[in-house]
């Protein structure tokens, strides 16, 4: 493989892995917070889409469709929050996890019943589509506005979750939420909160992923889901760097399998990265960076 | 005995986890100035007793005023905004976060910025081992540097009473004899304590009074000096070492 | 004689027994009605309850493990899709094999065993299948473990859908040989019941309800933790495989999407609904979502594949038994039956009707609940 073409595929690895990697943060910092890990979150990423196929194809420009699309998901997040998992505090992990399914799986029909059970496309910048040419390397303008706002909302993010007395507060709730609330930390508050930035991520993630996919469909949250899930994990579980690093982990693992498998098991290059997945896990069961404290 | 009003005052207080009574009936009073100890034996309550002051575990029964208003029921980070902090047992520093952020969470409750920064400061002087560690991860500390954090950390909140579960747990003599120190100067800050303590000696040293816990029970109540010649104080930690809080259900009364 | 007298006098065949019998006469009688309304082994009804005592399989059979270590499995769909195709693989006329299996090697090209061949290979093939994936999975933590097993799920889903040489990708695979009948399905959702309940308060079976509960092995889990969730999981693997192939010799053809995440659905709901602790949970779930379904299915058309009906889980029924699992969830969160079996049940209506009402002991193999 000449060097031109390593250069290509790490690109790819760099905007696949932050996708996944926004995707991973958003679920880390609601499993940080209350031990959830939200399975309907993946539908977050389909609200977004939807917001903007039917603003799209009502005429929105582009840039509008954004917005309310990430809104929506934020919005959306929220609820939640609010209405299926306020009343599950303090329930066990397992029962939590049932009941992001059980959500995710009302959401999806009710996606299928209001606006199409069909797959439905969805057209973005003509812009997206074309490639720069920089020296031997062809990149997309889709894999370059997804580095830059992968890198730019990471940036944001780490300055919030390290600078502001908000991010300092969610950082420590996760570490041990008793203790926070005995600082003072308001438990409602904290938990909204990291609802409301989990909202937000998987709205930007969303809008990249409808972005490159081109498509809208009541069970496409099934595919990020999936993605943040896996990489959270094998960063560790509730480590908000675990889940970045993760993602592109993952990323890599993906792209490393689409690049040497020979075309006849082309169709089987996922299976064989989360194979490698489940193999890491198996050598470092906790994940790569293991949160060294436990919830208490 | 001056009659004023004291400053926490628990009445009849019962609390404990789901079935499992660990305090019963408690009664106690802590005044304004005062360093006031709570000795017992392991599984006596004691912890039970501060968590629910703080408002973590919610009494089944009783009052708990602090100076003259209810506090029970109360959600914790309401009670610690009317000025009483817990320094739990085992430090509960957040060990992923910097010896600076775990100051500044300690001032959650606060608004006036720049006051905070200048406590924080102070805290630095305090404990200088804080100040050569600001940007250090908590975690990284030693058991003794992290006990300081823990109680500098308890202090950013500005309280008026500070309740603290056993400080002295697992370090050594001189970290101790240190932080005793810097306890017994606390009320002259205006701060009232409330010491859980294993070493009864070093905890009546600083105490001007002091209640035992037994069997999830207060058991014994006096000024250090009575305390510190009851015959039976040494009883109330052997006799009762082995006790254990029996369920609501068939301990219940 | 002497040996089997002193087994069932025991106390764990006691408490056995008194959780199994009301579970089997409960699916007996399931299968009697069936019999009676269709004896020439036909019709709408017929085929829902013998869909009905192979989905209780399924559902006893992810009980066995989640409910007994406290570990979600997505990855138990896997293992009904295993059976169900190596089915296929060796019960197919040669005719048709050749024509949607050309990867199968020559000697399982000239297969076309019977129910019990069948049965027993798929099985087989699912401990295999199990024991290895096992192996990794078994030791993670509960998080790390949920995820691999959706892994696994999606893993799965796709090697069904891409191997084309022996599965014939997403067109799916037809033309099994019709063997189950509601004899056979009742028989072995019987088994089924007897083996979780034995397991449920075997010493095994009791040390892993004793990890689930104890906050420490969260964090460190034990030597003898794996292995009994090691045990588990194989054993549970097996039995949704036997249930895979039941199935596939009554519906006759299939593809990937029966095994997907619909399908984890529907079986996960039923165990939340009827409660994760118990065997009987599982049973009496699965009973309130077939009748859901059942209702259900009449507002909206039928799945169809090849001419032939598939439990096709639609939209409106799929939504309304996840509105019903979340309010499960919310309301009861130990499910309906919470933690005690049908027998405790019994016993508690009993008394109450009896003496207006007495406290009722928990189980034998639990820990008093809540
Ligand atoms: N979270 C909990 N759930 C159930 N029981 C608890 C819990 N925490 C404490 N207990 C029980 O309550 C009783 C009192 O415990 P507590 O921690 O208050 O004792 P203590 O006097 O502080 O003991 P020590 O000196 O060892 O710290 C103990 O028997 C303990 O087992
Ligand atoms: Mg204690």
């Amino acid at each position: 493989m000449s060097a031109s073409e390593i250069g290509q595929q790490l690109i790819n690895v760099l905007s696949l892995g932050s996708t996944y990697a926004l995707l991973a943060l958003g679920l880390a910092l609601v499993f940080g917070v209350m031990g959830l890990v939200n399975f309907a979150y993946g539908e977050l990423v389909t609200i977004t889409g939807y917001t903007m196929y039917l603003m799209t194809i009502n005429g929105v420009p582009w840039g509008l469709a954004v917005v309310c699309g990430i809104t929506f998901a934020t919005i959306a997040s929220l609820l939640m929050e609010r209405l299926a998992f306020r009343p599950l505090r303090n329930a066990s992990f397992l029962t939590l996890l049932f009941a992001s399914f059980a959500l995710s799986v009302i959401l999806q029909n009710v996606f299928r019943a209001t606006v199409s059970p069909r797959t439905k496309g969805i057209r973005g910048p003509g812009l997206l589509i074309e490639s720069l040419q920089i020296g031997p390397l062809t990149i997309s303008w889709m894999s370059i506005v997804t580095i830059v706002v992968g890198a730019a909302a990471l940036i944001l993010l780490t300055l919030f979750m390290r600078g502001s007395l908000a991010g300092i507060s969610m950082r420590a709730a996760a570490e041990n939420f008793s203790v926070a609330r005995l600082m003072g930390i308001k438990a409602n508050r904290v938990i909204a909160l990291a609802f409301v930035i989990s909202g937000l991520l998987a709205g930007v993630a969303g809008v990249l992923w409808v972005s490159r996919s081109g498509s809208v469909s009541p069970a496409m949250g099934f595919v990020p889901i999936l993605k943040a899930f896996i990489a959270t994990v094998i960063g560790g579980l509730g480590s908000l760097p675990g889940a970045v690093l993760g993602g592109f982990v993952l990323a890599a693992a993906e792209i490393f399998f689409i690049v040497v498998l020979p075309t006849s098991v082309q169709p089987f290059s996922d299976p064989f990265a989360l194979l490698l997945v489940i193999a890491i896990l198996y050598f470092k069961p906790n994940g790569l960076l293991a949160p060294v404290a436990e919830r208490v | 005995m001056s009659e004023e009003r004291p400053l926490l005052r628990l009445d009849g207080v019962t609390s404990g986890y789901g079935p499992i009574v660990a305090v019963r009936d408690a009664s106690l009073e802590v005044r304004s100035g005062e360093i006031v100890a709570l000795l017992g034996a392991n599984g006596a309550g004691k912890s039970t007793l501060l968590m629910t002051v703080a408002g973590l575990v919610r009494p089944t029964a009783g009052n708990i005023e602090l100076d003259g208003s209810r506090i029970d029921g109360l959600k914790p980070e309401e009670i610690v905004r009317r000025g009483v902090a817990l320094t739990p047992e085992g430090r509960g520093i957040f060990s992923h976060l910097t010896v600076a952020d775990n100051l500044r969470i300690g001032a959650a409750v606060r608004k006036d910025r720049a006051q905070i920064a200048t406590d924080a400061e102070e805290m630095c002087t305090l404990f200088p081992i804080l100040g050569e560690r600001r940007r250090q991860l908590a975690g990284t500390l030693s058991g003794g540097e992290q006990q300081m954090l823990a109680l500098a950390r308890s202090l950013m909140s500005r309280p008026r009473l500070m309740l603290l579960d056993e400080p002295s747990l697992g370090l050594a003599p001189r970290i101790v004899a240190q932080i005793f120190e810097m306890l017994r100067k606390l009320p002259e800050r205006g701060v009232t304590v409330l010491l859980v303590e294993q070493n009864v000696s070093l905890a009546l040293d600083i105490a001007q009074r002091g209640y035992v816990m037994a069997s999830s029970e207060l058991q014994l109540s006096g000024t250090a000096a009575e305390l510190r010649s009851a015959v039976d104080l040494e009883q109330v930690y052997l006799g009762s070492a082995g006790d254990a809080p029996e369920p609501a259900a068939t301990g219940g009364r | 004689m002497a040996v089997f007298a002193r087994l069932i006098s025991s106390r764990f065949m006691r408490s056995v027994l008194r959780t199994a019998v009301p579970l089997v006469v409960v699916l007996v009688a399931v299968m009697v009605v069936g019999a009676v309304m269709a004896p020439d082994g036909r019709g709408a009804t017929y085929r829902l309850l013998v869909n009905f005592l192979i989905t209780v399989v399924i559902v006893v059979a992810l009980q066995m493990f989640t409910g007994n270590s406290g570990i979600v499995s997505w990855g138990h769909a896997a293992f009904v899709g295993i059976g169900a195709y190596s089915t296929a693989w060796f019960s197919v006329p040669m005719v048709i094999k050749e024509d949607i299996f050309p990867g199968l090697p020559a000697w399982m090209m000239g297969a076309e065993w019977g129910l019990v061949p069948c049965l027993l290979v798929s099985t087989a093939i699912g401990a295999l299948a199990a024991a290895v994936v096992g192996l990794a999975i078994c030791r993670m933590k509960e998080t790390a473990m949920a995820m691999s097993t959706l892994g696994l799920l999606v893993i799965a889903h796709g090697i069904y859908s891409n191997w084309e040489g022996w599965t014939r990708g997403t067109e799916g695979v037809y033309a099994l040989p019709t063997n189950t009948t509601i004899y056979i399905a009742c028989g072995f959702a019987c088994l089924a019941v007897l083996l979780a309940v034995m397991f449920k308060y075997s010493r095994v079976g009791l040390r892993l309800q004793a990890s689930r509960e104890d906050p420490l092995s969260a964090e460190s889990t034990g030597v003898s933790v794996v292995r009994a969730r090691y045990f588990a999981w194989v054993a549970s693997a097996a039995m949704s495989a036997l249930a895979g192939s039941l199935w596939a010799q009554f519906n006759l053809a299939f593809g990937p999407a029966q095994f997907y995440y619909a399908q984890v659905f529907a079986i996960l709901s039923m165990l939340v609904i009827g409660g994760l602790a118990t065997v009987s949970g599982a049973l009496v779930g699965a009973g309130i979502t077939t009748v859901i379904f059942e209702v259900l299915r009449g507002v909206e058309n039928e799945g169809n594949l090849f001419g032939i009906e598939v439990p096709q889980i639609s939209g409106l029924a799929q939504m309304i038994l996840a509105l019903i699992t979340l309010l499960i969830l919310i309301f009861r969160p130990n499910g309906l039956l919470a933690w005690w079996e049908l027998d405790g049940w019994i016993v508690k209506a009993r008394d109450r009707f009896w003496k207006g009402g007495r406290k009722l002991a928990p189980d034998a193999g639990e820990k008093g609940g809540e």
